[in-house]
C-alpha cells in the first residue's frame, strides 16, 4: 500500500471455507466466501480497527494474519516478508512475534491451569531465559492483576480479570504484533473500559502495532488510528478514525448512526437497514451490498430499483486521498437522504424480490 | 458426561471455592456422599488386607493352600463349617476358606486395577490421537474398536483362553502365560474400545475450544496441547468411566474362573471358589457365602465409589 514501511500488510487476502454434503460420500458442493480480496496495511506501533456485524468475515481476516487459519489466496507480509506459507518450526519462532487476544476470555483460558502457568507458557514454550516465576509475576502486575492471584484457576477470576490474564499471555513474548479479536464485547461495559485503558497503555508503553476487530465501532474509535469497514468479506471503506464520522460508504453510513453514544445522537435519525446480510455462500452479483444500501435508492428514487452498475459491477476500492478509500459506485454525499431511503425500503412490500437477483 | 469447559465455576460457593484446586475441591464433593465415602474405606481396607495376606494367613496359622483333611474333613470327606480357628469354615480339600478369601481379594484387585489402568490407557491415548488428529488413523482406530465391540465377549474369551491354556508358555511366543496374565489379557482387549469412544468424542469437542487455538497462537506443537491442554479436562469423564470399569473386571475375571478359564485352582479366586461351591451348596453354605459376599461387597463399592467420582465432578451437583 502507500505507506512506506508497514510492519504488516496483506495483499488480496482471500478466504473460501468448502460448504460438503453428505456424510458417507461427502462432496464439496459450494464455498462460504468468508473473505474476498483484503488489502491491508499497519505501521508500527499503529492501530488499526476492522469494523463489521458478525459473519462479515473480520474475525477470520484477523485469524490469517496470526497464522492460526491459511489462506486460500493472497499473502501476509511481515515487514515485507511472506509469511503465508510459513510452517514448522519457523511458524513456531513466528508466533514470537505475532500474538492473539481471544473474545471469550473464559474459553480463551484451560480451566485446569493455573494464571500462572498459563500465562508462563509461553515462556516454556519458546525456552525463554531467565526466571520464568519472576517474569510471570511482572506480567501479571503489567495488566493489574495482583501476582497473589497467580495460583489461581480461571473460574475464580471475573471476566474482566480472565481477559487480562488473556492479555498477559498475549504480551509475554513481547511481540510486534497483536490482534485483539472482540477483546472486550464479552465483558460488562463498565469493565470495557477497564480493559480498552489497559490496552492502550500498553501500546503506549511497549510501541506494540495493534489490529483490533470489533463489532463496536465505539470500541474502534477508542483504539484504533484507522478503520477498515468489512461487509461479506470485502473491505467497504478505509479512513483515519478522526475522520470516519464522515463516512463515504452507505454501510459505514448505517453503522455509524447504529452505534449507541454516538457524537449528535439527539438530533440524528439511524438508518435501518431492511434484511439480513445476504449468505456469504451465494454473495449477491456486482456489490455485495446492493440489496440492502439506501443510497442505490436515493440514486434510483425508487426503492424497488437498484441502479445496473450496482447489480452488476463490484466496486474496486477507490483510493480518495488523506488516506481515505471507498469501494461504492457513488460515495455517500452530505445531502442524501439515506434515512428516508431505508425507510422507503422497509415499507416496499417486493423488496425482497427486487434485490434477490 | 459433561466436558464443558466451566465446569467448576457453577453452583460453588466463594468461600468453599477460593483458593482451592479442582481436585480439592472435588474431594470435598465426595466426601458429602456416605455411601461413596464408606464404600472408599472398605475398599481401602480389602487392599490392605490383601497386601497383608501373608501376614493375615500366618496370624490364622493356615496358608492358602495347606490341606487340613484330618481336622477339618468329617468321616464321610465333607468339609466343616466355620469354627474357632476356621473362621469361614474348610473347602472340600480342606483348605481355610478365610485364608483363601484374602488372598482372592488379590486375584480380585490386581485384575480390576491392573486390566482397568491399562485398557483405559490404551483407550485414552488412542481415542486422545484419533479425536485429535482425525483422517485415516482416526478412522482405522474407530473401526477397530466397532470390530472388538462387535465380538461375542464370552465366546471370543472362552475361545482365546482355551487356546492360550494349552501349553505353560501361553500363546504370542509366550507373552501371554495362562493364568493371571491370560485374564488381563482378555479384558484389556475387551475393555479398551468403550473408553476409546468416550475420550475420542470428548477430544473431538474439545479440539474446536478457543484454548486450543490460544495453544496454537503461543505456539504449541499438537502433541503439547494434545498432553497439556486437552487431556487435563478429559480428566472427569476418564477417572468416572474408568471407576465403573473396574467392577466390570473384577465380575468379568470371576465369570472366567467360574468356567475354570481363570486363574489356576492354586491360586485362590472369589469366581473360582464360588465354582468349586457349587458342587456343595446343599451341604457346605460357607463355601458360596463367603467369597460371595465379598465380591458382591466389592463390586457395589467400585460402583458407589464410581458413583461418589461421577457426583463430585458434576458442576450441577448441590452439595
Amino acid at each position: 500500500m502507500t505507506d512506506p514501511a508497514p510492519l504488516i500488510a496483506t495483499e488480496g487476502l482471500t478466504k473460501r471455507f468448502p460448504v460438503t454434503r453428505g456424510i458417507l460420500f461427502a462432496h464439496t458442493v459450494g464455498a462460504v466466501h468468508a473473505v474476498e480480496d483484503v488489502h491491508l496495511a499497519v505501521r508500527r506501533g499503529r492501530t488499526l480497527g476492522i469494523v463489521g456485524e458478525s459473519g462479515s468475515g473480520k474475525s477470520t481476516t484477523g485469524r490469517m494474519i496470526a497464522r492460526l487459519i491459511d489462506p486460500t489466496a493472497g499473502t501476509v507480509l511481515l515487514e515485507g516478508t511472506d509469511i503465508t506459507r510459513v510452517g514448522g518450526a519457523e511458524l513456531r519462532v513466528l508466533r514470537r512475534r505475532i500474538q492473539m487476544v481471544f473474545q471469550d476470555p473464559t474459553g480463551a483460558l484451560n480451566p485446569r491451569h493455573t494464571a500462572n502457568q498459563i500465562v508462563g507458557a509461553p515462556l516454556r514454550v519458546h525456552h525463554v531465559a531467565g526466571n520464568r516465576a519472576v517474569r510471570v509475576a511482572a506480567l501479571l502486575e503489567q495488566v493489574g492483576l495482583s501476582p497473589d492471584l497467580g495460583d489461581r484457576y480461571p473460574h475464580e477470576f471475573s471476566g474482566g480479570q480472565r481477559q487480562r490474564i488473556g492479555i498477559a499471555r498475549a504480551l509475554a513474548l513481547e511481540p510486534d504484533l497483536i490482534v485483539l479479536d472482540e477483546p472486550v464485547s464479552a465483558l460488562d461495559v463498565s469493565v470495557q473500559a477497564h480493559i480498552l485503558n489497559l490496552l492502550t497503555d500498553l501500546q503506549r508503553a511497549h510501541g506494540m502495532t495493534y489490529i483490533v476487530i470489533s463489532h463496536d465501532l465505539g470500541v474502534i474509535r477508542h483504539l484504533a488510528d484507522e478503520v477498515a469497514v468489512m461487509y461479506l468479506g470485502r473491505i467497504v471503506e478505509r479512513a483515519p478514525a478522526a475522520s470516519i464520522a464522515a463516512p463515504f460508504h452507505p454501510y459505514t453510513a448505517a453503522l455509524l448512526t447504529a452505534a449507541p453514544g454516538r457524537p449528535g445522537a439527539a438530533h440524528r435519525r439511524r438508518i435501518l437497514l431492511p434484511g439480513d446480510p445476504p449468505s456469504p455462500i451465494t454473495p449477491p452479483s456486482g456489490c455485495a451490498f446492493h440489496p440492502r444500501c439506501p443510497k442505490a435508492r436515493v440514486i434510483s428514487g425508487d426503492p424497488n430499483v437498484v441502479p445496473e452498475r450496482c447489480r452488476t459491477d463490484a466496486p474496486p476500492l477507490d483510493n480518495l486521498g488523506r488516506g481515505r478509500s471507498v469501494a461504492c459506485w457513488s460515495p455517500v454525499a452530505t445531502t442524501d437522504d439515506l434515512v428516508g431511503a431505508a425507510e422507503a425500503m422497509s415499507a416496499a412490500p417486493d423488496i425482497a424480490r427486487a434485490t434477490s437477483d | 458426561m459433561s466436558v464443558d469447559v466451566s465446569i467448576l465455576e457453577s453452583a460453588q460457593p466463594p468461600a468453599l471455592g477460593t483458593g482451592r484446586s479442582p481436585a480439592a475441591l472435588m474431594w470435598l464433593r465426595f466426601r458429602v456422599n456416605r455411601a461413596a465415602y464408606v464404600s472408599l474405606i472398605f475398599l481401602v481396607v480389602l487392599t490392605v488386607a490383601a497386601i497383608a495376606a501373608p501376614l493375615i494367613a500366618h496370624l490364622a496359622g493356615h496358608g492358602p493352600n495347606d490341606l487340613y483333611r484330618t481336622s477339618m474333613l468329617d468321616s464321610f470327606g465333607n468339609p466343616k463349617g466355620p469354627t474357632l480357628h476356621f473362621w469361614f469354615g474348610a473347602d472340600a480339600s480342606g483348605r481355610d476358606v478365610f485364608v483363601r478369601v484374602i488372598y482372592g481379594a488379590r486375584v480380585s484387585l490386581i485384575v480390576g486395577v491392573v486390566a482397568t489402568g491399562i485398557a483405559a490407557t490404551i483407550g485414552v491415548v488412542f481415542g486422545l490421537i484419533a479425536g485429535f488428529r482425525g483422517g485415516g488413523l482416526d478412522t482405522l482406530l474407530s473401526r477397530t474398536s466397532d470390530v472388538v465391540l462387535a465380538l461375542p465377549v464370552l465366546l471370543f474369551a472362552i475361545g482365546l483362553s482355551s487356546a492360550c491354556s494349552n501349553t505353560a508358555q501361553g500363546c504370542v511366543g509366550g507373552a501371554v502365560t495362562p493364568g493371571l496374565n491370560l485374564v488381563i489379557v482378555i479384558i484389556v482387549i475387551f475393555a479398551w474400545p468403550a473408553m476409546f469412544r468416550i475420550v475420542r468424542a470428548a477430544t473431538l469437542s474439545l479440539r474446536e475450544s478457543t484454548f486450543v487455538e490460544a495453544g496454537r497462537a503461543v505456539g504449541m506443537t499438537g502433541r503439547s496441547i494434545m498432553f497439556r491442554e486437552v487431556l487435563p479436562n478429559l480428566i472427569s469423564p476418564v477417572v468416572v468411566y474408568a471407576a465403573l470399569m473396574i467392577p466390570e473386571s473384577i465380575l468379568f475375571e470371576a465369570y472366567l474362573s467360574f468356567l475354570g478359564l481363570g486363574v489356576p485352582g492354586t491360586t485362590p479366586s472369589w469366581g473360582g471358589m464360588l465354582e468349586q461351591a457349587s458342587q456343595y451348596y446343599t451341604t457346605a453354605w460357607w463355601l458360596m457365602v463367603f467369597p460371595g459376599v465379598f465380591l458382591l461387597a466389592t463390586i457395589l463399592a467400585f460402583n458407589l465409589v464410581a458413583d461418589g467420582v461421577r457426583d463430585a465432578f458434576d458442576p450441577k451437583a448441590t452439595k
